[in-house]
């Protein structure tokens, strides 16, 4: 192989991407006979830089609002819209009835020293060096069309980040994770069957500034912690988390969202006395592969979960996914 | 008149299409070939080149994002123009700029690759860049896909030249430790 090669390659990039490069460079432009291609979104970059990076690995959401309402039948933790984008994506958006964002006091284990962690990233990055960071991502493999059942978290699979306001720890057991949040509330990751062998906890902080070549680090205030759980169970690739958002996080409504051009859909489950929102994805690169991505939100929390399967495992997925919700029974 | 409206025109061979799609994009295309060649004559006979591989190839291809198919030819019209001009020792100057960062990726080998191995380099290639953060695929797309200078790309990105560089230099090193792993290197 050799640069050109690259360069041919590189060439081939997903449309989507290249026309996301259009886009900027068409906003950014001074020059009067530059197209627009859109009308670009009003983005502000830094906090979708910060949305877009801890929610990496796959599908994502986001939020900032409240506890449930209750519904006829059964609770509702939020609502979900789909909308199609004149780009010809849709997105996906996860609204809660308010705002579920806590206190800085509901949080007291040792998450909180991650900001000192985010310093030294900082200091690192700025030196040129490489942050120990990385976020899972589903194994999948293209060769085969087959999602990995080893629970391997094979390097080129994972989702780099590079920004330092973000630090993971990983942990042998859930109670070990929940202890190092310390939240004050609840928080509930329900067993599944297979026991996924990956858990995490993310951490985000806001920096005190955003000058890259400022004498000193900045100081970050933690902003969103997120515990993470994920590994292949026969054969079907799961991630459930539960989120936690502080009183530093984005005051923005809502939510979500994850971006696809293709087959996103939604449904409602009520199980355990709970409707739970379901989002279904492909994605152009593996159209084989389905992705499922149950929403609940209980107490200030946000969860999710994501199976990801080829057709002949959509009935254990569905197992799953129903464990999970049961997981959630009072 | 709508991307999806032009590209109708075209499956009905319409000329109208050419016409629609000069309008609408021709300083688009005229910058991405103009960044890769540098001469403005050349990029031009590029953009023509394009728009005549658009109306015979959309029929069968169908794109869904329009200006982003192409580019993509516009930009492969550009290369291979910029190849023939790299043999008689004339090239653009961030082309050559960028082709030479890519070194950190790849040293040169006269291996030749099978269209084989050339489609599975493009699928991870792709995959790498979704994987990557929002900031960093655009800084790298900016740099690589479209040539921008490097100024030009900090800029459009939200960051200071030394961080874009900085953030590049980290992508290009995560790209070949991947391209490793991926057995393509």
């Amino acid at each position: 192989m050799n640069r050109e090669q690259l360069l041919d390659a590189i060439g081939q990039a997903d449309e989507k991407m290249i026309l996301e490069v259009a886009q900027l460079r068409s906003a950014s432009s001074d020059d009067q006979n530059s197209p627009k291609l859109y009308d670009v979104k009003a983005v502000h970059r830094k906090g979708r830089k910060r949305l877009v990076i801890i929610l990496a690995a796959c599908m994502a959401l986001a939020l900032c609002s409240v506890a449930y309402a209750t519904g006829l039948f059964a609770r509702i933790g939020g609502i979900l819209h789909i909308t199609n984008d004149p780009d010809g994506m849709k997105t996906a958006r996860y609204d809660l009835p308010g705002d579920i964002r806590v206190p800085f006091s509901a949080i007291t284990g040792d998450v909180v020293n991650s900001t000192e962690y985010m310093r030294q990233y900082w200091q690192m990055q700025k030196d040129g060096l490489d942050i120990p960071l990385s976020i899972s991502a589903f194994n999948y493999d293209p060769e085969t069309n087959s999602i990995s059942i080893d629970d391997g978290f094979v390097d080129n699979h994972l989702v780099y980040t590079d920004n330092p306001g973000v630090y993971e720890k990983l942990f042998d057991s859930i109670d070990e994770a929940i202890d190092y949040i310390g939240f004050t509330g609840s928080i509930n990751m329900p067993s599944l069957t297979g026991n996924p062998r990956r858990i995490g906890v993310v951490s985000m902080g806001i920096p005190s500034n955003d000058d890259p070549n400022a004498a000193e680090p900045p100081t970050y205030t933690l902003s969103l912690i997120k515990l993470i759980r994920a590994g292949g169970i026969d054969g079907v690739w799961t991630r459930s988390t539960a989120e936690i958002d502080t009183e530093a996080s984005s005051s923005e409504s809502p939510t979500f969202a994850y971006l696809r051009s293709v087959a996103l859909s939604s449904e409602t489950r009520t199980v355990a006395g709970r409707e739970f929102s379901v989002l279904y994805t492909t994605s152009d690169e593996h159209p084989d592969l389905l992705t499922a991505t149950a929403l609940w939100q209980e107490n200030n929390v946000l969860y999710s979960l994501d199976v990801s399967f080829n057709e002949d495992r959509r009935a254990r997925a569905e197992s799953i996914m129903l464990e999970w919700m049961n997981g959630f029974a009072d | 008149m709508t991307d999806s409206e032009i590209v109708m025109l075209y499956r009905n061979r319409d000329e109208e299409a050419l016409r629609e799609t000069m309008r609408r994009y021709q300083p688009y295309l005229m910058k991405t070939a103009l960044q890769i060649l540098g001469d403005e004559q050349d990029a031009e006979e590029c953009v023509n080149d394009t728009y005549y591989a658009a109306w015979n190839s959309i029929p069968e291809h169908d794109p869904v994002n329009l200006p982003a198919y192409l580019a993509k030819i516009a930009r492969e019209k550009a290369i291979d123009r910029l190849r023939y001009r790299q043999r008689q020792k004339r090239i653009g100057a961030e082309y050559a700029v960028s082709f030479e960062e890519l070194g950190d990726v790849i040293a040169d080998t006269d291996g030749a690759e099978s269209e084989a191995d050339a489609a599975r380099l493009s699928e991870a290639i792709s995959r790498f860049l979704k994987a990557l953060p929002p900031d960093a695929r655009h800084l790298f797309l900016g740099r690589y896909f479209y040539f921008d200078s490097l100024k030009d790309t900090a800029s459009y990105c939200g960051m200071s030249e030394s961080k874009a560089k900085s953030m590049l230099h980290r992508t290009r090193r995560k790209l070949k430790k991947f391209l490793k792993k991926e057995g393509l290197l």
